[in-house]
């Protein structure tokens, strides 16, 4: 769709000719996300520096209907800030400050293009942490965790980002502003908006503020590593551990495929003959943190661990988290293109999922490597391909598509974290009812009735 | 399109590494600055993979996108899939100037002078005649000194050049022998860099003698010209390779070769790297490679010399210093410890580390020039860690580096002086 002339001179009155971009090379740049497959350029970026100029974009792209994608540090994995009809993208990387943080009332107050790696760090100095955890925290900014409700190792424990959001300044697609929330942690004033529009991937306005709900910094962490001869064994280990009422920090799980990468890229004397391995956290007080510690040791040696490593010191742990860091790293470096999933399933059902996986890389013969957060079932089946290889890539997605259905029928979801954007569009009417969907769309169409908000996301 | 990217080719199994994830944005003082995806790691890394697949132009446009780049080598160092984003750059920027050629600024810069050591050696002494016109740096006479290839500077209206008195080659025989009583234990080359031969020349001298002190007979060859980087950061590696055919006939004669300045050191040990073409040239640039040491490493590495038996000069005594690490120096030769240990062990220094001391000066070469408002914004940054530590002292290995910091920490009235790391001592 071609952009409405009247746009662009508009839109440079209301944040100035240094903050619109209209270059090919510039729109190239606004085109995907770190997605594989999803590339759409837009018309014009625009990088508005206040909630007035949000505002009155906003209203100008209303009354031309023109698309407005949102879009911040473009970490997403769901095709979410992808302009795929073109239009606007409206970049809120320049709105950057830490508008207040609180230490007597536990909360901040953030723009939505504060980076999450940036608003901990000033935490950290405070004594105070935001816990949800997305693995693209050094890049992620705080309007896409919001409009993503994103989570990540931390939300065995902690939750993710819905159980954080105290409150909202937002646009809505006619450009009105409204304040939803308090900074209160309880709030029982009618409908609860805040809820609402978190998660709701671009598709009902933008975030210009969040009142977000902070924790003390737990002042003790300790590291320890299981390795098992069998990786549904790992994945049964995660509820038998918490249903001894013992609540790690994180569990992670990594399988042989990607231990072994691990022990190429950065020797550290891993296990490469095991068949997983499960990479535990506890935080807290230091006393619970030795107890909760030594409690799953032992039981991990009652439920066929061969080995239990304890990290002794924290530069000893933050080598098994940077190996778990790497293991991410390894899965994309490995093949030209990789279909990462994020299914995620009731705990008991971890140890079906994951022999699901292993079957059907037998049958397909391609390869399917998992890692992910098992502690809360949300685990990362990893497809390796090629976008170039239409065949092994139609195969992949295949592949691909029957792990979602044997989820679904787990009791599972498609999507733990990353969102449906464009990636799981194709999936919703698989995975929620016709009406639970329309009540969906109404609510769209209420808010945005012209659908220039984020078109094309979510349902297609 | 029909535009031959050769340098790009070379590159096109590693181009697909990027997987997209952004986190480059965190690390990159550029974006950081700019806060927009064009000027990032990941953003390059899509232009160049369109290059490659013929979808994308050598446009000027693109090229202002790919030389938006202090090349600090920070996204690569911490980037979870290694992409190779240096390398992606520099070959764009190659390709980009072998189609479109050099801006003219900096073709005549390169062409005349850095290609001609005489000849740049002259026109320096005819700039440092006439800079007594131009106005001084209210009090700070010396400590505000610029590049020669402020030839091209001059033009943009930057500050003016305090350039030396006296060059290195008029100060330093073309060998130096170990003083008397010292055994001689092994000849080495010294190869000075422009900054050092033009602007710091009292930092070559100084790295002569204590070379010599350590009994090594100092061997100055006349015929070195620039160590290239100017040239091969802006995409001419034609040109590249002709300053390092020169240089390393000129340093043949020696197993080991020292220099100062951390960028001259990482630009000679890659030669080979960036400029291979020819079996010849990659077996001479590979054993060229081989004989470069920076003065930290070669200290401490190859001699390894005591730190607790360096004497630091009466004037810094009692001294609080922090190190800044030049990206040339921490990230392409991976020296980090050996300064510190040195600053930490030696007797007559406090040293405190400055918040992200591996961070980028902003310094860059002509990126400083051409997009001067981020430079001094990365610059600002670099001061504000420099604040923070209350230091007496910033202690670095490079004249780049030096110059862009003395600069800031003059235009905001900072006490601190800025000195090379040989300086501090006897």
């Amino acid at each position: 769709m071609a952009l409405d002339p009247a746009v662009l001179p508009r839109l440079t009155e209301i944040v100035g000719n240094e903050n619109v971009f209209t270059d090919p090379e510039d729109l190239e740049s606004y085109a995907y996300d770190a997605t594989s497959l999803w590339v759409h350029a837009p018309d014009v970026v625009v990088f508005p520096i206040e909630t007035e100029q949000i505002s009155a974009i906003m209203k100008l792209a209303n009354e031309t209907k023109t698309p407005v994608t949102p879009r911040g540090g473009g970490t997403n994995v769901s095709g979410g800030s992808v302009p795929i009809q073109g239009g606007i993208v409206l970049c809120t990387t320049r709105m950057n400050k830490i508008v207040e943080i609180s230490k007597e009332n536990m909360i901040a107050i953030v723009e939505p293009g504060v980076v999450l790696m940036n608003l901990n760090i000033a935490l950290a100095s405070r004594g105070l942490m935001f816990p949800p955890d997305p693995q693209s925290f050094v890049g992620a900014t705080m309007g896409g965790v919001v409009a993503e409700n994103s989570g990540g190792p931390a939300g065995l424990k902690y939750g993710v980002t819905k159980h954080y959001v105290l409150g909202l300044e937002w646009v809505l697609p006619d450009g009105d502003v409204i304040q939803i929330g308090a900074t209160t942690t309880k709030n029982r004033t009618g409908y609860d908006l805040p809820m609402l529009f978190t998660g709701s991937e671009g598709t009902l306005g933008i975030m210009t503020k969040a009142i977000l709900k902070l924790i003390p910094k737990p002042p003790a962490a300790r590291t320890m590593a299981a390795v098992f001869g069998d990786v549904t064994e790992a994945g049964s280990l995660v509820f038998k551990v918490l249903s001894e009422g013992i609540v790690p920090g994180k569990i992670e799980l990594l399988d042989n495929w990607v231990i072994n990468r691990i022990e190429e890229m950065m020797p550290m004397g891993l296990p490469t003959d095991a068949d997983a391995m499960l990479l535990f956290e506890f935080d807290g007080a230091a006393e619970a943190v030795d107890r909760e510690l030594e409690r799953t040791s032992q039981i991990c040696k009652d439920n066929g661990a061969l080995e239990v490593m304890i990290a002794e010191t924290p530069e000893e742990a933050l080598k098994y988290w940077t190996a778990r860091k790497a293991g991410f790293a390894a899965v994309f470096g490995k093949a030209p293109t990789t279909l990462a999933e994020d299914v995620t399933v009731p705990r008991d059902r971890i140890p079906d999922l994951l022999r699901v996986c292993k079957e059907l890389q037998e049958e397909t013969g391609i390869t399917i490597v998992v890692l992910g957060h098992a502690g809360d079932g949300n685990l990362h089946p990893a497809i390796l391909t090629d976008e170039e290889d239409a065949e092994h890539l139609a195969r992949a997605q295949d592949t691909m598509h029957r792990i979602f259905d044997a989820a679904l029928e787990m009791g599972g979801v498609v999507s733990g974290e990353h969102g449906v954007g464009l990636e799981k569009r194709q999936f919703m009417t698989k995975a929620v009812s016709p009406r639970v969907l329309n009540i969906m769309k109404d609510i769209k169409k209420l808010l945005d009735p012209n659908e220039i908000m984020n078109p094309g996301k979510i349902w297609e | 399109m029909t535009t031959p990217t050769p340098e790009l080719d070379k590159l096109r199994d590693r181009s697909r590494q990027c997987m997209k994830c952004g986190f480059c944005a965190f690390f990159c003082p550029v974006y950081q600055e700019e806060l927009t995806e064009s000027s990032v790691a990941r953003g390059r890394q899509m232009f160049a993979r369109k290059v490659l697949k013929g979808e994308q132009e050598l446009t000027p446009e693109l090229a202002d996108r790919f030389n938006r780049c202090t090349l600090c080598r920070m996204c690569e160092t911490m980037c979870p899939a290694k992409a190779p984003t240096t390398d992606l750059v520099l070959a764009t920027r190659a390709d980009l100037v072998a189609a479109n050629g050099l801006p003219f600024t900096k073709n005549a810069a390169f062409k005349v002078f850095l290609k001609n050591r005489a000849l740049l050696a002259a026109a320096v002494k005819w700039a440092s005649w006439w800079q007594w016109m131009l106005p001084n740096t209210e009090g700070r006479e010396g400590r505000v000194r610029h590049l020669p290839t402020v030839l091209e500077g001059l033009s943009q209206g930057r500050q003016i050049p305090n350039l030396a008195p006296k060059q290195l080659r008029q100060l330093l025989p073309e060998v130096i022998e170990p003083p008397p009583g010292v055994e001689t234990k092994m000849k080495v080359g010294f190869f000075s860099g422009c900054s050092t031969e033009f602007l710091y020349p009292e930092v070559g001298e100084k790295l002569a003698h204590t070379l010599a002190a350590q009994g090594c007979e100092v061997h100055f060859p006349r015929a070195q010209g620039c160590c290239g980087t100017p040239v091969i950061t802006s995409g001419d590696f034609e040109l590249g390779r002709e300053l390092a055919d020169n240089n390393v006939e000129a340093l043949a004669d020696y197993d080991v070769v020292i220099t100062g300045c951390a960028t001259c050191s990482s630009s000679l040990k890659e030669y080979d790297h960036y400029l291979s073409d020819t079996p010849e040239r990659k077996a001479a640039y590979e054993a060229f490679g081989k004989k470069i040491r920076g003065v930290s490493e070669f200290f401490f590495k190859d001699l390894e010399l005591d730190p607790t038996k360096f004497k630091v000069k009466k004037e810094y005594r009692g001294s609080k210093v922090t190190w800044h690490d030049p990206c040339h120096l921490v990230r392409y030769q991976g020296i980090k410890d050996e300064p510190r240990n040195l600053l930490r062990a030696v007797d007559g220094l406090e040293y405190v580390e400055m918040p992200n001391a591996d961070r980028c000066c902003g310094m860059a070469g002509t990126f400083t020039l051409y997009y001067y408002d981020t430079a001094r914004g990365i610059t600002g940054k670099k001061a504000d860690g420099i604040a923070a530590t209350n230091a007496d002292i910033v202690v670095t290995e490079c004249p780049g580096c030096i110059m862009q910091i003395t600069d800031i920490v003059a235009q905001r009235e900072m006490p601190q002086q800025v000195l090379h790391i040989l300086e501090l001592f006897e």
